[in-house]
């Protein structure tokens, strides 16, 4: 595998213009590109967050399938180390532009959509108003506590996360095509927060709820924490090679037309369960494919089969769908309104090959 | 406001049964309403039904699938049902109609509209109500099953003989009729059941079908069985020895018990005791057939009991040889015979006769199982009105003066005599001393100021003849019998009391057998005349408070009647023909079903083993794969439900470690992976799940496997 990354790492850098579209030049590419990417980018994440590999793997799926996280969990359970390290995994190939690799935004209630998106200031200089970029301009944006702001910011960053782009007097400044949000809310400690309406929640791929991490991880945290940390050693991966990988992803991984209907049929089935007040839009099922091909190239298949379905599928619903107050096991509704679509899923593969 | 309107993004149309469903639906609903009109409507009146229905059918298909509501659908039903009535009555009561289509015309067409609209109404109504939901689907079976049970009602009380269309056409084709009307109750059930069909698997289909027949099968061996062992016991109500407890054998049973004691307050429904059958036409006057058991005429000092060496007419025994000659008391020329067979269901001391009987004989009972015993009776009956009679002596002079001394006495008691005294003192003289008027007078007066009541019983009292005659005058038949019969001994009119059932005839439907019920028993007074011999005399209170006795059972007589003249179809002789469990057949039936089913399941087996060489290399792998689940679903390794392909390969995983390569081939080529596994590693694969298999699965659960014919039938 190591020569492998290196040969293509090698070739890559001959035949490609940074900066350039990178969509012309990989036809010869396969899946193993986009996979070792990400074990690129897993392995500095693992390096400094510990006992958190399935959430590392979720926060790959949603990066490399153009969604964004939300994590939820205690203060202190190395959410912001996590994004820190996948926004340091990053070079920044085009260095030239106003867009830094990683940036991070604490949430308060005081905080203004300028604050986030930038601000038009008077240059004495040329007597114009210049737009200084504001934190979105990232390839990685942390935002902390997102629930505790206002809703205008919080509809700012709205268009920032669905379109990539922002407004700032009148004028749309385009962000980065690796506009990736990672951010994160307390779910203690709720008074004076201002819950994310389900349409907000909705643009987010998934919502993690993060446990705490095993002893033997807690441990070896305590153990290497406050050491003097060297520069990563690990080898980190370009922007460029993460767009690419997105692409060779979205191209290259078959999703069969029986899974397709999986999906459509679980979210149906959903939409009718007496325990659902809001059933699930059509944009979180759109969302999902690139999720399910991700997680396809992840397992080292280039097509998506019944199990990422099984795995991601509640991921990417128990947060959008509103239950009948009361109802105990929002999952068990979700695997209960798939069951019968994923049972025909595996029938229908007897039809097929 | 008004143009918020919400978007009707839903799909307005419901699902439905398909067309051939509801074509077979609506030729049901046709043969039904045909049933049920035919003995009502004409020919046009049946096919404007048959119109009616099949409009109503595909329409309320179309209705339920556009969201009529149910309201309007039922009203519009009730509108044309109504509808149709009315002007169908205002065309045949209308002079315009009658002129333009004539009568013939006008009627037919009353008919088509009434019958026409209504069948439309009412299917309409019912399809309309059952795909709503589906406990309506009752409604629809039990309009059809309506119709033929209503077909075949006279096969209640299993008459397999009725109904007649049926049997006559079975009996005219040499099949047994049971066996049709068997299968008629098996096509009903069977178009019963579809009209709750709804779509499913061809799996489950068989395997309902399959249970239904073996429930059916049961069903009728346990049955068949209980309806011989009904015919033996008394679920009929006629052996009278189940429910009542005591033998109702009407009177006499304990020949010195006073005829007083008779117990008329039991409750109990009425049994039939026997059932006679007329050999000749015979309406007696009055309408009243009186069969006699036995007489009483001794007095011994506290009421009349029978007599040794009297009423020698009377035949109260068979005899030894089943033969009985009484002594020819009734005069020829006044009398005339009518033969008779008697059928007992019940026990009898004395065998009752139709009075007054002069010759018994046994005969061969033609049902054992019913009857208890059945003799042939010749009788002499009464040929001339008892008026004619007139001007006989009532003791002959030949008597002697025993005999005369024993049919005269009566109680110490002066008030008979007196009584009777002042009844036939008002006598017409030129009749003065006719022993027949004086006797008619006597029962006058008891008719006149007697009253018929069970509830006084006189039992009690030293004389309880006297007790009723000079007190109360309410009594029942035995009191009316006595003192008629001391009343007119004291006239020196020869009487006695006659024991036995009186049946009244204008109750009866008519035909020639006649069920006499338990309730029937009777006694009543016979006086003797001259020339004549002894008649019957009954008194007929005029004043009762018994409500009229209820009328007989007509199917019952009937049947018990065919069963008495041996009607090959109605009895059956359990001796000699009894019903027949077809065993063997059924034996050979099962096994030949399960072996079909083996056979079915071997081919199957085998077909989906050698599938994979046999459909070619291009869907080699997929059939490959249906192996190895076949394979794994014989020793029980079968995919859950709701299971995924990957997770059912890992839980199968320390059996046979190479479904996990096996499965992930057959999903790459199914998902349309880019380089799916060709065939050779299939190949390979399935070999070595066969080797896995062989290493971690017992040998005797693999033989198992193999033995197993319908493992590939849970395969999914």
């Amino acid at each position: 595998m190591e020569r492998n990354v290196q040969a293509l790492t090698g070739g890559e850098e001959t035949s490609s213009v940074p900066g350039l579209g990178v969509g012309n030049e990989i036809p010869e590419l396969s899946l193993d590109y986009p996979r070792e990417v990400a074990s690129r980018l897993r392995a500095r994440a693992c390096e400094h967050v510990l006992g958190r590999d399935e959430v590392i793997d979720l926060v790959l799926v949603a990066m490399l399938s153009d969604g964004h996280i939300l994590l939820e969990d205690y203060p202190g359970s190395g959410k912001t180390t996590l994004a820190k390290a996948l926004g340091e995994s990053i070079i920044d190939d085009t260095p030239e532009d106003e867009i830094a690799a990683f940036r991070r935004v604490q949430f308060t209630p005081d905080l203004l959509p300028s604050d986030i998106t930038g601000v038009m200031v008077f240059d004495t200089d040329t007597n114009t108003f210049q737009f200084r970029h504001g934190p979105v301009f990232a390839h990685v944006l942390l935002i902390d506590e997102i629930n505790r702001t206002s809703p205008k910011v919080q509809a700012a960053l709205l268009e920032a996360m669905a379109e990539k782009q922002v407004t700032v007097d009148n004028v749309s400044h385009q962000l980065d095509d690796l506009f990736f949000v990672i951010a994160t809310q307390n779910p203690l400690d709720v008074a004076g927060t201002y819950p994310l309406p389900l349409a907000q929640i909705d643009r987010f791929l998934f919502k993690v709820r993060m446990e705490h991490i095993d002893r033997a991880s807690e441990l070896q945290v305590l153990d290497t924490w406050g050491s003097p940390k060297e520069a990563c050693a690990l080898p980190r991966v370009e922007r460029r090679e993460i767009l690419q990988a997105r692409q060779l992803i979205r191209g290259g991984v078959a999703i069969a037309n029986v899974v397709k209907e999986a999906l459509v049929d679980t979210a149906r089935n959903l939409r009718e369960d007496k325990r659902v007040i809001q059933g699930v839009s059509t944009r979180s099922l759109v969302q999902a494919v690139p999720a399910l091909q991700t997680l396809a190239v992840f397992h080292g298949r280039d097509y998506v089969a019944a199990e990422d379905v099984e795995y991601l599928l509640p991921l990417i619903l128990w947060h959008r769908v509103e239950f009948v107050p009361g109802t105990e096991d929002p999952a068990g509704v979700i695997l209960a309104a798939a069951e019968g679509p994923l049972e025909a899923l595996a029938r229908g593969t007897l039809k097929r090959g | 406001m008004s143009g918020a309107a919400f978007p009707l993004a839903r799909d307005s149309s419901r699902p439905v049964d398909p067309l051939y469903v509801i074509t077979i639906k609506a030729l049901l609903y046709a043969f039904a309403m045909v049933l049920y009109l035919h003995p009502l409507s004409s020919l046009p009146g049946i096919a404007a039904a048959i119109g009616g229905v099949f409009f109503a059918v595909f329409l309320a298909r179309v209705a339920f699938r556009h969201r009529l509501r149910l309201g309007v659908a039922l009203g519009v039903s009730a509108a044309l049902g109504i509808g149709g009535v009315v002007v169908s009555n205002a065309i045949l009561g209308s002079q315009g109609a009658a002129h333009a289509l004539d009568l013939r015309g006008s009627f037919i067409t009353a008919d088509a509209l009434t019958y026409g609209l209504g069948a439309f109404a009412l299917v309409f109504a019912l399809r309309v109500l059952a795909m709503r939901a589906r406990a309506f689907s009752l409604l629809e079976v039990a309009f059809v099953a309506g119709a033929v049970t209503l077909l075949l009602a006279d096969h209640r009380n299993r008459m397999i003989n009725r109904p007649r269309f049926l049997s006559d056409w079975a009996w005219s084709m040499g099949i047994d009729p049971t066996s049709v009307l068997v299968g008629v109750g098996v096509g009903a059930a069977l178009l019963a059941v579809f009209f709750f069909l709804r779509a499913q698997r061809l799996l489950k289909l068989l395997t309902t079908g399959l249970l239904l027949l073996l429930l059916g099968v049961l069903f009728f061996a346990l049955s068949s069985g209980r309806i011989e062992a009904q015919r033996a016991s008394d679920s009929l109500g006629l052996s009278g020895k189940g429910k009542g407890g005591k033998g109702k054998s009407g009177q006499g049973k304990g020949k010195n018990d006073s005829p007083f004691k008779n117990d008329y307050s039991n409750k109990n429904e009425p049994q039939p005791v026997a059932v006679v059958l007329l050999r000749d036409d015979y309406e007696p006057e009055g309408g009243v057939m009186y069969f006699r058991q036995r007489a009483l005429s001794k007095y011994n000092g506290v009421h009349l009991t029978a007599a040794q060496g009297y009423d020698k007419d009377v035949l109260t025994s068979l005899g030894e040889s089943g033969k009985a000659h009484g002594e020819v008391l009734q005069h020829p020329d006044h009398h005339r015979r009518v033969p008779t067979t008697m059928y007992l269901l019940v026990d009898h001391p004395q065998p009752p006769a139709l009075s007054h009987a002069t010759r018994l004989e046994l005969t061969e009972n033609p049902n054992p199982q019913q009857f208890v015993s059945a003799y042939e009776v010749e009788s002499q009956v009464l040929a001339v009105p008892p008026t004619r009679l007139l001007g006989r002596r009532s003791v002959p002079a030949a008597w002697t003066p025993q005999r005369r001394q024993h049919y005269l006495a009566l109680p110490d008691d002066p008030r008979y005599s007196t009584l009777a005294d002042i009844i036939v003192r008002h006598l017409d003289p030129r009749y003065a001393d006719d022993d027949l008027a004086k006797a008619f007078a006597i029962k006058r007066y008891l008719e006149k100021q007697g009253f018929y009541t069970r509830k006084s019983k006189h039992s009690d009292k030293d004389d309880p003849a006297a007790s009723f005659l000079f007190g109360s005058l309410r009594g029942y038949c035995v009191h009316f019998a006595h003192a008629a019969v001391y009343l007119f001994r004291s006239q020196g009119i020869a009487a006695r009391v006659a024991l036995g059932y009186a049946v009244q005839l204008h109750k009866r439907a008519g035909g020639s057998s006649i069920l006499i019920m338990g309730d029937r028993a009777h006694a009543w007074p016979e006086i003797f005349l001259e020339g004549v011999g002894w008649v019957t005399f009954d008194v007929y209170p005029e004043r009762t408070d018994m409500p009229p006795p209820p009328p007989v059972d007509y199917d019952l007589e009937k049947l018990l009647g065919e069963l008495a003249r041996k009607d090959p179809t109605a009895g059956v002789k359990p001796d000699e023909t009894p019903l027949v469990i077809p065993w063997d057949t059924l034996v050979w039936g099962l096994s030949l079903a399960c072996l079909a089913l083996l056979i079915f399941g071997y081919l199957g087996k085998i077909v989906r083993r050698v599938a994979p060489v046999l459909v070619g290399e291009e869907r080699y792998c997929r059939w490959a794969y249906l192996v190895a689940l076949d394979q794994l679903s014989e020793i029980g390794g079968r995919r859950k439900l709701g299971e995924t392909r990957e997770r059912h390969a890992q839980r199968l995983a320390h059996l046979a470690p190479a479904l996990r390569g096996l499965t992930a081939a057959h999903l790459a080529r199914a998902m349309g992976s880019t380089l799916p596994p060709d065939c050779s590693e299939f190949r390979e694969l399935l070999v070595a799940l066969r080797r896995d298999l062989k290493r971690n699965v017992s040998l005797i659960k693999r033989l198992w496997g193999g033995i197993n014919p319908f493992g590939w039938l849970l395969t999914r």
